[in-house]
């Protein structure tokens, strides 16, 4: 659901990533959907073998997916299959979040891992071999010397999923089934449901996804997973390939490609905002517990986007608590206050799982991480209302987002605001915080006898405040160029040292707004 | 004939003394069948300009019924014309009657009712009320009655306008109550506002519920159901609802609102290259000013 001021975002990023052309074959297809090369080239104007290089360039950085489609054959004309490209905008905007991908690595494995990950995000893909280079190189070693090193860093990332294999470069898709989707959903939101059917179809099963490569199995890491998660069929195919693990290993060093997996960094994200939130809204125990919860369930959540989390056993959580550096102290006693808590609370964070199944399933609770965010935007959204429109303005936005539907006249009375009402309404009219309906009571529709209900609309709230919020993000990052470019003017040397703080000020200031801004912008689109 | 007219006029107040809820019509015409339509017509005519009598209407019917002696003394010298505005405002009670209003229900031209109201207000007989619904509106009523809270506004309302100062005072002051508190229920809260003697309105319970949901709607409080009894004397009942400091506050800043854009007024017309675009905008001029 990317908005109209997210597209045009991604298309500034892309070009003070990548440069003008790159970006002009980017906006194409962001805005246009998926195109065949002529077409892009058509609409771009770019001559082929520029245009091949751009979208290699886009591809490469995981921000375009290329697809066969299969068209059928019209009366006697063969099927025939064509190549399409289309534009990931939401990889695009992860592009912003890189620094707090690389914090949250440093923090949770440590130095060399947040400088593989820089690597890999700096280049887009690599294959092991490179990364190994890449790292010789940075420190001035040999490729000998540090290749064990890194590949042991390589193994713990990958066990963490932090990396994963490439998608297929160009996934066949079947041509969509007859059932086309009801009307009335926009053009924009077709569009997108395209760019997740082709994301799916080149993406590979977990087990494939997170494989570990050969080079690394010899190395007899224990704590990698292969045992216990790799399919039998795989297995078997290893032992074939044990056969010539030698020349196995150098192909898969040489000619895997390995990527970032956003969809790890974005979840641990997720987590850690939710546990943040319940730390400071409950307590310390309570959100240590979360953590411990969520820790234990990690592994099984299949989308970034988990509606809740899988169902887990009081024990199991104890033992997750455990490692943590804040539950190491947990007593089953505190835990069990803690999980109580969680489930009292109103705003229902953890729920018991399977009680109508009885003893067997025992005590199993699951997080509400849906709930959580919900939560967590209308505050956020709350907060916005009061600091733009005043405390009445939010009084009157809580009471309609609570009762529903309200008159005038109610509202005046409920929120205390008899005499400023009719302005205040249409304040937040004006922006779209809140809708109004008539209800005419004659077939004129005479103002004056009809009935106006106001009411908030949650969602298109929701949609309206990040596409502000884009528009915000989109307006710092230009003026933030537009700041540099002028300082490139200024030669006056006396004024020179000034100039050089001031504008490192402002750099500093653009800068941090737009990554504290960012984190809004994941609460509303990536959680 | 004169004699026959005061032999009606005297039968028609027995037969009033005789229906003390009222004299239908009906039952008028049955007593006095014999007598001539005529002579009923002048003594009931004669009863009325003496303000003997009153008219009223009782669904379709007409009824009658006698003025009492002191009632009589008040209206005496009035004519039917400010009879019959005096009864239209009696009739609106105590919320008033508009003059636009009154014309119509009477019938009468626009410097007729003015003129019956200024006879009636000179005789204290009815008041003109300014309403808060409508500023600029004079409602009238009995001089005896008191404006209902619609016409006033109720509490809230220092002459007819929203005391929204007084409303923030008190507002501080539950406040103030509820987070010494800890817990507090709207008895407790309205008995210490009482007590304080912050206000000499009187404040019903409605009121301090009035306020406390604002507070609930702020954010500054929340509602819980039953929970541990406070520290107060009153011990607290599981169903009762008492009101604390609330957990999760609004946010006082936003990562959208601390950006200009994020309160920008024009955000909706700002575009490269436009008219107001973010490098020429002066909102970002002013926060990158060191």
């Amino acid at each position: 659901m990317a908005t109209q001021f997210g597209r045009k975002l991604a298309c500034e990023l892309i070009f003070s990533h990548f440069g003008e052309s790159v970006q002009k074959v980017c906006e194409s297809l962001v805005y246009r959907g998926q195109l065949p090369l002529p077409e892009i080239a058509r609409y771009t104007g770019m001559n082929i073998t520029q245009l091949r290089n751009c979208l290699l360039v886009l591809i490469q950085h995981n921000c375009a997916q290329a697809f066969k489609v299969e068209h059928e054959g019209v009366g006697s004309a063969p099927q025939r299959v064509s190549t399409s490209y289309i534009a990931l905008t939401d990889n695009i905007l992860h592009r912003l979040r890189f620094p707090k991908f690389l914090v949250l690595v440093k923090e949770d494995v440590g130095d060399q891992a947040e400088a593989l990950i820089e690597g890999l995000l700096e280049h887009g893909r690599q294959t092991l071999e490179q990364l190994i280079q890449r790292a010789a190189a940075r420190g001035g070693k040999a490729v000998g010397e540090v290749a064990t090193a890194v590949k042991d860093c390589f193994g713990k990332l990958l066990s963490n999923h932090y990396v994963e294999r490439c998608p297929a470069p160009e996934p066949s898709l079947r041509p969509k089934i007859a059932v086309e989707p009801p009307k009335k959903t926009p053009p924009a939101n077709g569009a997108i449901g395209e760019e997740q059917r082709v994301m799916s179809a080149a993406a590979p099963t977990d087990a494939e996804r997170f494989q570990v490569p050969v080079s690394l199995i010899n190395m007899g890491g224990t704590d990698m997973e292969m045992g216990d998660t790799t399919p039998i069929g795989q297995k078997r195919k290893r032992e074939a390939l044990q056969m010539d693990t030698k020349t196995a290993a150098a192909v898969d060093e040489k000619e895997v490609l390995w990527r970032v997996n956003y969809e790890e960094f974005i979840r641990r994200l997720r987590h850690q905002v939710c546990v943040a939130f319940v730390r400071s809204r409950v307590d310390s125990v309570a959100g240590t517990v979360l953590e411990g919860m969520l820790d234990a369930t990690r592994r099984l959540e299949t989308s970034a986007k988990q509606h809740s989390s899988v169902p887990v056993s009081s024990d199991t959580i104890m033992n997750s608590v455990r490692n943590l550096p804040l539950g190491q102290g947990m007593t089953v006693e505190r835990l069990r206050v803690g999980l109580q808590q969680l489930a009292s609370d109103s705003a229902g964070y953890v729920s018991r799982a399977g009680e109508r199944a009885g003893l067997a399933e025992g005590n199993q609770y699951v997080v509400n991480l849906h709930k959580i965010i919900e939560l967590l935007r209308q505050i956020e959204v709350e907060g916005i209302v009061l600091q733009r429109y005043g405390r009445e303005c939010c009084r009157i936005f809580r009471l309609l987002a609570l009762k529903g539907q309200l008159e005038q006249k109610q509202i005046g009375e409920r929120a205390m605001v008899p005499k400023d009402v009719r302005e205040l309404l249409y304040q937040l009219l004006k922006d779209h915080y809140i809708q109004v309906q008539e209800i005419a009571k004659t077939t004129e529709h005479v103002a004056s006898k009809s009935i106006h209900l106001w009411r908030v609309n949650m969602r298109a709230v929701l949609h309206q405040v990040l596409d502000d919020m884009y528009h915000a993000a989109s307006n710092l990052s230009q003026r933030l160029a537009h700041e540099l470019e002028k300082e490139q003017e200024v030669n006056d040397t006396k004024s020179i040292q000034e100039h050089v703080k001031r504008i490192s000020r402002i750099t500093t200031v653009l800068e941090a707004s737009l990554l504290k801004l960012d984190d809004a912008i994941l609460l509303f689109h990536d959680f | 004939m004169a004699s026959r007219l005061g032999a009606t006029i005297n039968k028609i107040l027995d037969l009033c003394r005789a229906h003390s809820q009222g004299l239908p019509q009906k039952v008028l015409d049955e007593e006095l069948q014999e007598v001539e339509v005529e002579i009923i017509k002048q003594s009931l005519n004669f009863l009325l300009q003496k303000q003997k009598l009153q008219v009223f209407m009782q669904g379709e019917s007409i009824v009658y019924r006698e003025q009492d002696t002191e009632a009589a003394a008040k209206f005496k010298g009035l004519t039917s014309e400010d009879m019959l505005v005096y009864q239209a405002i009696q009739q609106a009670a105590n919320t008033g009657i508009w003059t636009a209003d009154l014309k119509k229900r009477t019938n009468l031209q626009q410097l007729q009712v003015n003129k019956a109201l200024k006879n009636l207000e000179s005789r204290s007989l009815v008041k003109p009320v300014k309403t808060v619904s409508n500023k600029n509106r004079k409602v009238y009523m009995l001089f005896e009655l008191d404006p209902s809270r619609e016409v006033t506004g109720g509490a809230w309302y220092t002459e007819q306008d929203y005391d929204a100062e007084f409303v923030d005072v008190v507002k501080q002051q539950c406040l103030h109550f509820i987070l010494k508190q800890g817990l507090a229920s709207l008895e407790d809260v309205a008995e210490s506002v009482r007590r304080s003697g912050i206000t000499q309105v009187e404040l019903r319970l409605e009121e301090f519920k009035q306020i406390l949901d604002t507070l609930v709607l702020d954010g500054d409080i929340e509602e819980v159901v039953g929970g541990a009894p406070s520290s107060s004397h009153a011990p607290v009942s599981f169903e009762t609802v008492c009101y604390r400091a609330s957990r999760s506050r609004i946010p006082e800043t936003s990562a959208l609102t601390s950006v200009p854009c994020g309160i920008c007024p024009v955000l909706r017309e700002c575009r490269p290259d436009g008219l107001i675009s973010p490098q020429t905008c002066i909102y970002f001029k002013d926060w990158l000013t060191f």
